[in-house]
C-alpha cells in the first residue's frame, strides 16, 4: 500500500513537472518572440536614424547652404579689409 | 429444455470467440506499442527516432542570417559620405507562384511596377526553378504593397543599398558598390575587406506561422563592417569641386582635377575630379567620368618641376638664388632641338628664372648639373614612387634613369618633360618644400586615438634651401610673375605655373595643352599645398597662369577662411580701431 502511495505521488510529481516544462517552453517561446520583435524594432530605429542622418545631410549640403545664404539671406563672405583679427593674446 | 440449453450454449461459444478476438486485438495493439517503442527508443531501428527527429527538425528548424552592415564612410569631421540603407528585395518560388490566378499575377505585376506580360515571360523562363528575383532594391513601402497581396510563393528579403549623400562631389574617390553591396571601384574597393560586414548565421525554431519561437544556437557570429574615416574635409572638397567644375566648363576643358594636402601632416584634405557622375544612379555613366584622375592619371608636370630643378642647383652649393644666368639671346640650341623663351630676358638671376619660367635659364642650369643628382632629388621628394594610398590603380609615375643622358633629355627633365607624376605626388613634393624639407607619407585614411601612427617625418632636403625656394616661389605670384592670378587676398602665396604640351598621336601636339598650378599657402607658415590640373582647355586661354592659377586662388581663399588661418596682412583689432579713430579725428 505504501508502495502504491509512493507510486501515485511520484506519478503526480512527474505530471506536474511535465506540465511545468510545457508551461516554461511556452513562456520561453513567447519571450523569444518578444525579443525578436524588440530586435526588429531596434533595427528599424537604426534605419530611421540613418534615414534622418541622410536627410540632415541633404538639407545641410554645402551647395544648398551656400544657395540659401546667398539668395535668401543676402549673405556674403567678408572682404579681407572688413575682417578684424582678434588674437588670443589680447 | 433443449432450447434453454441452446441459449446457454450460445454465450459460451461467444465467450470463446470474444476471447480470441480480444486477444488478437491486444496482440495487434501490443505489436503497435512494441514497434512504437522500438522507433522511439532503439537507435539502430530503420527510420527510428533519429530519422523521425531529423524530419521534425527539418520542418521547424531554420538557419537564419544575422545581418551585418557594411561600414559607413565619413569625412574627417564625421560627415556621412557613404552609408548602406536597408531595402527590400522580392523573390518568388515559381513552383508555388504557378498556382496563382491570372488576376493575382496582374496585381503582382502592378505592385512590382512591371508590365504583366514581362512578368509572365519571366515566370515561364524560371518555371522549373525554385527561386527567382521579382524585383531587387525596393523601398519597404513598395515591397509591403506586393506582400499585402498575400500571394503564395512571394517572399521578401532584406538587402542593403549604398547611398552617397555627397553625390558627384566625392564620386571618384569613394567609388561605388555593386548591387550586392560589394566594392567595385575606388576606396569602396580598396577597403572592401574592412568595410564589408560578414553576415552571421543562427539556428532558430519556427512555428507553423513562421514566427521564431526558440533561439537554438549561433552558428557564426556576425561581423559588422568597420567604419572608415577619411582625411578628406568635405568643406574643402566641395569648394575644390565647385571651382573645378566651373573652370572646366568655362575653359571648355576635357577634364580637371585638384588635390589639397595638409602640409603639416600630409593628409589629403580634398581630391576633386571633373567630369564627374552621380554614384547613386550610375545609368549611362562613361568610364572616363569614374576615374579618380588625381591619383590614377600620370602626366608630365612641365614647368612646375622647375623649382625642384632650382633646388637641385642650390644643393650643389654652386648656386644661390642670386646667381646670374645669361639667357641671351632668348634661345638655346641643343643637339636636335632649339629651346625658346617668349622674349629675351637677358642676364637674370636664378630667382628670376623661376619667376619668368625661363626655358633657356633652367636649361642652362640643368646643363651644369649631374643628371643623376637631379633624378635623385626628384626621387627623394617622392616622384617616381607610389604614394602608398592603397587606391586601386594608383599611378606611380615614371622617373626614368639612363646610362647616358643626352643633353636634350636632361633639359627636358629639368623643365618637367620625360617624366610623369600624379597630382598627389606633385602636391607632396611641394609640401616637402613648404614643410622645410620634411617629408611625411601621404594619407587618405584618418587614424585617430591610439591607432594613430605618427609617422616620423623624414628630412629629405636642408631647410635653409627650401626657404630660398619658398622665396623664389613667392615671386611667381608677385609682380611680373606668371602666377599672379593665384594670389589670395590677405595671404602670401608660393607656387608655380605650368603649361604642358599634351602628347598627341604624332608626338607633342602644338595646340593641345595641360594647365597646371602647384603651390602652397600661407607662404611663410604653410598650411595647405595644392595642385590644380586642367586638361585640354579649348577656349582662348591655356596658360597655367591663366587657367589653373585662378582656381588655386579661389579655392585657397575659401579654404583659409574655413580653416580660420589668420591672415598675414590684416590689421589687428587695435590697429584697426586706431586707424578708425584717426579717420574720425581728421574728418571732424
Amino acid at each position: 500500500m505504501g508502495n502504491k502511495g509512493l507510486l501515485v505521488g511520484l506519478w503526480l510529481l512527474v505530471m506536474v513537472s511535465a506540465l511545468g516544462v510545457v508551461h516554461t517552453t511556452q513562456e520561453s517561446r513567447a519571450l523569444t518572440a518578444r525579443l525578436e520583435q524588440a530586435q526588429r524594432h531596434r533595427d528599424e530605429l537604426r534605419y530611421e536614424q540613418e534615414r534622418l542622418l541622410l536627410e540632415r545631410g541633404a538639407w545641410s549640403a554645402y551647395s544648398r547652404i551656400e544657395q540659401v545664404a546667398k539668395d535668401k539671406l543676402d549673405m556674403r563672405a567678408p572682404k579681407p579689409a572688413e575682417r578684424v583679427l582678434v588674437s588670443p593674446e589680447h | 429444455m433443449s432450447a434453454v440449453k441452446k441459449q446457454q450454449q450460445q454465450p459460451g461459444i461467444a465467450r470463446w470467440r470474444f476471447a480470441l478476438v480480444a486477444g488478437l486485438l491486444c496482440l495487434l495493439a501490443l505489436a503497435l506499442v512494441v514497434h512504437l517503442a522500438g522507433l522511439q527508443v532503439l537507435p539502430e531501428q530503420d527510420r527510428g527516432y533519429r530519422f523521425l527527429q531529423d524530419q521534425g527538425r527539418a520542418r521547424t528548424i531554420r538557419t537564419e542570417e544575422i545581418a551585418a552592415y557594411r561600414g559607413s564612410i565619413t569625412d574627417r569631421n564625421g560627415e556621412l559620405l557613404a552609408v548602406s540603407t536597408p531595402v527590400q528585395t522580392l523573390w518568388a518560388n515559381p513552383q508555388l507562384l504557378k498556382e496563382a490566378s491570372a488576376d493575382q499575377l496582374r496585381h503582382l505585376a502592378g505592385a512590382l511596377d512591371t508590365p504583366p506580360a514581362r512578368l509572365a515571360k519571366r515566370l515561364q523562363k524560371y518555371r522549373n526553378k525554385g527561386f527567382m528575383y521579382l524585383r531587387r532594391h525596393m523601398t519597404p513601402e513598395q515591397a509591403q504593397r506586393a506582400l499585402d497581396l498575400d500571394i503564395a510563393g512571394v517572399y521578401s528579403k532584406k538587402e542593403y543599398r549604398r547611398f552617397y549623400p555627397a553625390g558627384e562631389v566625392t564620386a571618384q574617390l569613394l567609388g561605388f558598390t555593386n548591387i550586392d553591396d560589394r566594392g567595385q571601384e575606388g576606396l569602396e574597393l580598396a577597403f572592401e575587406q574592412s568595410l564589408a560586414g560578414q553576415a552571421g548565421k543562427r539556428q532558430v525554431m519556427k512555428d507553423l506561422k513562421g514566427r521564431t519561437v526558440q533561439d537554438l544556437a549561433v552558428k557564426q557570429e556576425a561581423r559588422p563592417g568597420r567604419d572608415l574615416q577619411l582625411t578628406i574635409d568635405m568643406r574643402l572638397q566641395y569648394l575644390a569641386y565647385r571651382e573645378l567644375k566651373k573652370a572646366v566648363a568655362e575653359n571648355g576643358a576635357a577634364s580637371g582635377f585638384m588635390v589639397i594636402l595638409d602640409t603639416r601632416t600630409s593628409e589629403v584634405l580634398a581630391m576633386a575630379n571633373q567630369p564627374s557622375f552621380n554614384p547613386n544612379n550610375r545609368e549611362g555613366v562613361k568610364a572616363a567620368a569614374m576615374r579618380n584622375r588625381a591619383l590614377i592619371d600620370q602626366f608630365e608636370p612641365g614647368s612646375t618641376i622647375k623649382p625642384l630643378t632650382a633646388l637641385a642647383a642650390l644643393e650643389t652649393g654652386r648656386y644661390t638664388p642670386h646667381t646670374q644666368i645669361n639667357t641671351s639671346p632668348g634661345y638655346i640650341r641643343l643637339p636636335g632641338k632649339t629651346l625658346l623663351d617668349p622674349v629675351n630676358y637677358g642676364l637674370i638671376d636664378l630667382t628670376k628664372v623661376i619667376t619668368k619660367s625661363s626655358q633657356v635659364g633652367i636649361t642652362k642650369v640643368a646643363m651644369d648639373l649631374e643628371p643623376e643628382q637631379l633624378r635623385e632629388l626628384f626621387y627623394r621628394l617622392g616622384l617616381g614612387e607610389a604614394v602608398g594610398s592603397g587606391f586601386p590603380g594608383e599611378a606611380a609615375g615614371i622617373l626614368p634613369t639612363r646610362q647616358r643622358w643626352h643633353p636634350i633629355e636632361l633639359a627636358n627633365f629639368a623643365f618637367g618633360y620625360g617624366l610623369t607624376v600624379n597630382a598627389v605626388q606633385l602636391a607632396q613634393a611641394y609640401s616637402v618644400v613648404a614643410n622645410a624639407g620634411q617629408k611625411r607619407p601621404v594619407s587618405l585614411i584618418l587614424e585617430s586615438g591610439k591607432n594613430a601612427r605618427r609617422a616620423v617625418p623624414e628630412q629629405v632636403v636642408a631647410p635653409e634651401l627650401t626657404k630660398e625656394i619658398v622665396a623664389m616661389l613667392e615671386t611667381v605670384i608677385g609682380p611680373g610673375g606668371t602666377g599672379k592670378k593665384a594670389a589670395v587676398e590677405g595671404y602670401r602665396v608660393a607656387g608655380k605655373t605650368g603649361t604642358v604640351h599634351k602628347v598627341g598621336s604624332a608626338g607633342y601636339a602644338d595646340n593641345r595643352y595641360r594647365s597646371v598650378f602647384a603651390g602652397f599657402v600661407p607662404a611663410q607658415n604653410p598650411r595647405l599645398a595644392a595642385v590644380v590640373v586642367i586638361d585640354d582647355p579649348t577656349h582662348a586661354k591655356y596658360y597655367g597662369g591663366e587657367v589653373a592659377a585662378p582656381i588655386f586662388g579661389k579655392v585657397m581663399a575659401g579654404a583659409m577662411r574655413l580653416l580660420q588661418v589668420p591672415p598675414e596682412e590684416v590689421m589687428s583689432a587695435e590697429q584697426q580701431l586706431a586707424t578708425q579713430l584717426d579717420e574720425r579725428g581728421t574728418t571732424s
